[in-house]
């Protein structure tokens, strides 16, 4: 079983020109556990361009968190183990590089802001020297103008008075400015990829809408790329320039945002947007909420992934797992009988 | 500071119930009068026992007792020896400096030897280092502390010859004590370290350490360690107790003279007097070393210190 | 007290004691519900939201008699529980039910299935003998979805979502008239939500229960609420039908909470006004004076600052703690 994705270049966002920052190819991760073997990653492809964010979404199982982090090679080996495909960096293959050269690479060309701040960060250090730490190991300052680099992260972040706050701990900060700390740690460096691991999922609704509306402004500033994954339909709709969905370890399908809300192609995806009650609606609508349970991600699986609950299934459906092609520009799917052009088995 | 005033104030309630349970000890085998004059008791006529009673002060009722008990003891007056011909304090106070020497040296070592090879094991898991690591811990943490001692008698004392097996005075009389005496916590200890760093090599921060890009190194120091350590000063501290009473029969088997060889002595010989004081003055010590270690606690763990 | 209303709940306070200090001593307390005072009407599913630190978790529990109020009033079909035995409080769990957040920790993982159902049915005498359980656990888990023949299962044998389901037949197995949700939903994948939110729905309308829905995701809340109810730090903020909240807010707070809510339609996210608050959210320990959102009011006034405003009713049915509602 193969997802071959030679035929379809993976998202270019409408710029066709510009060569991706961030190219991933047939990705492929398996985790060794003593009940078997997780087929976490199933040669997944996707690309990100320079300034560009992709959300990619998923739910719990879904592998978004792991095909990501795969990049900086932060997943935990043993048990995962990256088989095969390749990650290629500004042209570099990070797969290749040897353990000095990817630190090199980590926090500084790219960095990353993990989910829950209060457990991301270390307890007994102070968070100014949590962020001197990364900048100290990236770029040739004293330690005191590092530390004045730290305020004025702190501050750009909206941390109010960073010149005392740089030197507290991190349980003296709420969850929101815990995040804000994160962001700033992030972009010490001057990333040129940053990578968002579900960051305002811990966090209340309004504080949420803060750092969302923070990291969009950094973001257009700095002229950084971003990677946000999420399984907040919501969220993506105000942030993401492309979005790719992921399933039991595939991505079934991959757009520009407007076109992904606006015709979604995967019936995974439709059954996503049907599932979620919308705040506008005037007029109730009953949820249609995808039927069956999470997909099992262990042993050797036959056909589409999405195959037990879906409505539309086949005898081809259940055989053989469909590449991810093209249906209009930009936007691809991996399904025998996609919603926009009705399949092509 | 009201952490520190409330922990030295535990520490002062923890040295009186100790001195309580050590005053009816006296008491708690019936009357004191015979347990003090022993034999002796057969030799003497029914009004001399009871001169001897009032003489002592036994006959005042027991809260009286106490009360001037405490207050001698204040004084460090712990009343008489009497195989010693000294006062019970000062047979103590002698013999003080021999077994803080032996505790300490031991102590050194099990730091010294235990957190590194902790750590070694932990970065290594399931190689070489770590599998004989263990297994030395192993053995370290099952076998007998005067079994150990024996053994170290009979190879290095008796047929290498190349240590005395009794007695005090120089460096290679320290050796064996010492080394039987660490045994345990160093088997321990090394096995705490393993863990903890083991757990923590987990956590969410290391992971975020690592995506910063810091060398290996760094992440092991200053994220994993410096966390790690903190569950293993609060075991250190009860190990202070373990070297002060393990030194007991270290000092007896070796020949050491400490405190804990003269306590047993003087049980062996109805000493009362100074059996209490030596009781009392291990647990001054004990209550003092934890409340050292339990402020320095609050002062390495930041969350610890801002309560509330 | 008219007939329609199965819960009432009058300036109900929880105030949990903080102590510090060298014996102990309570210092302060944290105010985690500081005066609400609402009714719960016959059939009618009332949501109550709010974020981190608002109340709402512990006013249901307050609600349910879990914890006893540090003064108010809770009143269950006419009855104040407050000032009834505890043998009448245990009877009266009878018709008041909970339905927990994390399917991963309110099941015993030591009991099987079908035990964990059919207990509440022994413990209140509902049924006779084995037999006549084991029927009623079959008649509940038909009911709520589940495959009959997992019953001898334990729960971790089961999934998320099923687990939830599960929590919910052991909620029905007293056929309860009231039953709160707290965040019955929160910890479940997005495409399982949708699933239990239709199960509730369907078990109202066949079962004519009354649920407290309470809940951080306010797109859920209003789905499935008939009348819907903000907290904020203790207090309730602003109360109304469903459709007149989200519509006509009048409260600042319930405006800034819908504008911060993300709507899956990337146009409509582009050209939205947002209301951004700054700062954080005040500790329930020590809250601001006056009114207790002053200190993130964008349209906050000295008098917001110094006086506290009253929850009255600004329109039919609709109230609101506000000066300027």
């Amino acid at each position: 079983m193969e997802t071959s994705v030679s035929s379809f270049a993976p998202l270019e966002g409408g710029r066709q020109q510009e060569p991706a920052l961030l190219e991933v190819r047939d990705l492929t991760t398996k985790f060794y556990t003593v009940d078997g073997v997780v087929n976490a990653l199933n040669s997944i492809s996707y690309s990100v361009r320079k300034g560009e964010c992709l959300a990619i979404v998923g739910e719990s199982g879904s592998g978004k968190t792991v095909g990501v982090l795969s990049i900086l090679r932060l997943i935990q080996s043993p048990p995962g183990k990256i088989v095969g495909g390749s990650i290629s960096f500004k042209g570099t293959d990070l797969l290749k590089l040897d353990d000095n050269a990817l630190r090199h690479i980590r926090g500084g060309a790219i960095s990353v802001i993990f989910q829950d701040p209060m457990t991301s960060l270390n307890p007994v250090m102070r968070v100014g020297a949590q962020i001197i730490e990364n900048i100290m190991a990236h770029e040739a300052l004293t330690r005191r103008q590092a530390r004045d680099k730290a305020i004025e992260m702190l501050a750009r972040v909206g941390i109010p008075t960073p010149a005392k706050r740089v030197d507290d701990y991190p349980h003296q900060f709420s969850g929101g400015m815990r995040q804000r700390v994160m962001i700033a740690m992030a972009l010490s460096c001057s990333p040129q990829l940053i990578i968002a691991d579900e960051p305002t999922t811990a966090l209340d609704v309004t504080i949420q809408a803060q750092i969302v509306e923070l990291v969009k402004k950094l973001q257009s500033e700095l002229g950084t790329a971003v990677i946000w994954i999420s399984h907040d339909l919501g969220v993506v709709a105000r942030l993401a320039d492309t979005v790719a969905v992921m399933y039991a370890g595939h991505i079934v399908e991959s757009a520009p945002v407007d076109a992904l809300y606006a015709r979604p192609a995967h019936p995974y995806t439709i059954g996503l947007l049907n599932s979620l009650p919308r705040l506008d609606a005037r007029v109730k609508t009953k949820l249609e909420a995808i039927g069956g349970l999470p997909p099992n991600l262990l042993g050797e699986l036959r056909g589409c992934p999405f195959a037990p609950r879906c409505a539309f299934a086949t005898d081809i459906c259940r055989a053989q797992n469909p590449a991810l092609l093209e249906v209009e520009p930009s936007h691809g799917v991996a399904c025998w009988h996609d919603r926009l052009t009705g399949g092509r088995a | 500071m009201s952490y520190v005033i409330r922990r030295v104030l535990q520490s002062v309630v923890v040295v009186f119930g100790v001195s309580i349970v050590a005053f009816f000890m006296l008491f708690m085998t019936g009357d004191p009068t015979e347990i003090i004059l022993g034999d002796g008791a057969d030799h003497m006529t029914v009004q001399q026992i009871e001169e001897f009673r009032v003489k002592m002060g036994f006959d005042r009722p027991w809260y009286i007792q106490y009360a001037s008990f405490v207050g001698n003891a204040v004084h460090g007056d712990f009343g008489y020896s009497f195989t010693r011909h000294q006062p019970a304090f000062q047979v103590i106070t002698e013999k003080m400096p021999a077994t803080i020497q032996l505790a300490s040296i031991a102590f050194v070592l099990s730091l010294l030897i235990s957190i590194p090879l902790g750590v070694l094991s932990a970065v290594n898991p399931h190689k070489p280092i770590d599998r004989i690591s263990t297994f030395v811990a192993l053995l370290g943490q099952s076998i007998p502390s005067f079994w150990l001692s024996i053994l170290l008698m009979l190879l290095f004392g008796v047929k290498l010859k190349w240590l005395p097996i009794s007695g005090s005075g120089t460096w290679q009389h320290l050796v064996m004590p010492a080394i039987a005496l660490a045994a345990f916590p160093i088997a321990r200890n090394m096995r705490l370290t393993r863990s903890s760093m083991l757990d923590f090599m987990q956590k969410d921060f290391v992971r975020t350490a690592r995506a910063k890009g810091i060398s290996e190194y760094r992440v092991v120091t200053s994220h994993v360690l410096r966390n790690s350590l903190l569950p293993i000063v609060t075991a250190i501290g009860l190990e202070a107790g373990f070297l002060l009473g393990g030194s007991v029969i270290i000092e007896t088997i070796f020949g050491w003279p400490g405190v804990g060889r003269e306590i047993v002595q003087a049980i062996g010989s109805k000493d009362f007097y100074v059996v209490q004081a030596g009781v009392i003055t291990l647990a001054l010590i004990f209550a003092v070393v934890n409340l050292i270690i339990d402020l320095a606690y609050s002062w390495i763990d930041p969350r610890i210190g801002f309560g509330s | 007290m008219s007939e329609d209303v199965l819960v009432a709940v009058k300036d109900l306070k929880m105030h949990f004691p903080i102590r510090a200090g060298l014996l102990n001593r309570t210092v302060g307390a944290v105010k985690a519900v500081d005066g609400l005072t609402f009714d719960i009407m016959k059939g009618e599913t009332l949501g109550l939201v709010g974020e981190s630190g608002c109340g709402k978790t512990t006013a249901g529990r307050a609600i349910l008699h879990l914890y006893r109020p540090t003064s108010g009033e809770v009143s269950f079909k006419g009855v104040d529980l407050g000032k009834e035995s505890p043998e009448t409080v245990r009877r009266a769990r009878r018709h008041m039910q909970m339905i927990f957040q994390d399917p991963y920790a309110s099941l015993n993982p030591q009991m099987r299935v079908g035990e964990i159902i059919g207990r509440p049915l022994r413990v209140h005498g509902l049924v006779k003998n084995g037999a006549e359980e084991k029927d009623c656990v079959t008649e509940l888990m038909q009911q709520v979805g589940l495959n009959v023949s997992y019953r001898d299962r334990f729960p971790h044998e089961f999934s998320g979502g099923q687990r939830q389901r599960i929590g919910i037949a052991r909620a029905l197995a007293t056929s309860p008239d009231f039953i709160v949700c707290d965040e019955a939903i929160s910890a479940l994948d997005v495409s399982i939500q949708a699933q239990i939110i239709n199960l509730l729905e369907q078990l109202r309308d066949e079962l004519g229960l009354t649920y407290l829905f309470i809940a951080h995701d306010l797109s859920m809340v209003r789905y499935i609420s008939t009348r819907v109810g903000v907290m904020y730090l203790g207090k309730m903020m602003e109360l109304a039908s469903s459709d007149a909240l989200y519509e006509e807010p009048r409260h600042p707070y319930t405006r800034a909470l819908l504008s911060a809510i993300p709507i899956p339609d990337p146009p409509l996210e582009r050209q939205r006004q947002r209301m951004l608050l700054e700062g954080d959210l005040p500790s329930p320990a020590n809250p601001p004076k006056g009114c207790r959102f002053s200190t993130r009011c964008p349209m906050a006034t000295d008098l917001c600052r110094a006086v506290e405003p009253e929850f009255r009713e600004v329109a039919t049915r609709h109230w609101a703690a506000c000066h300027f509602a």
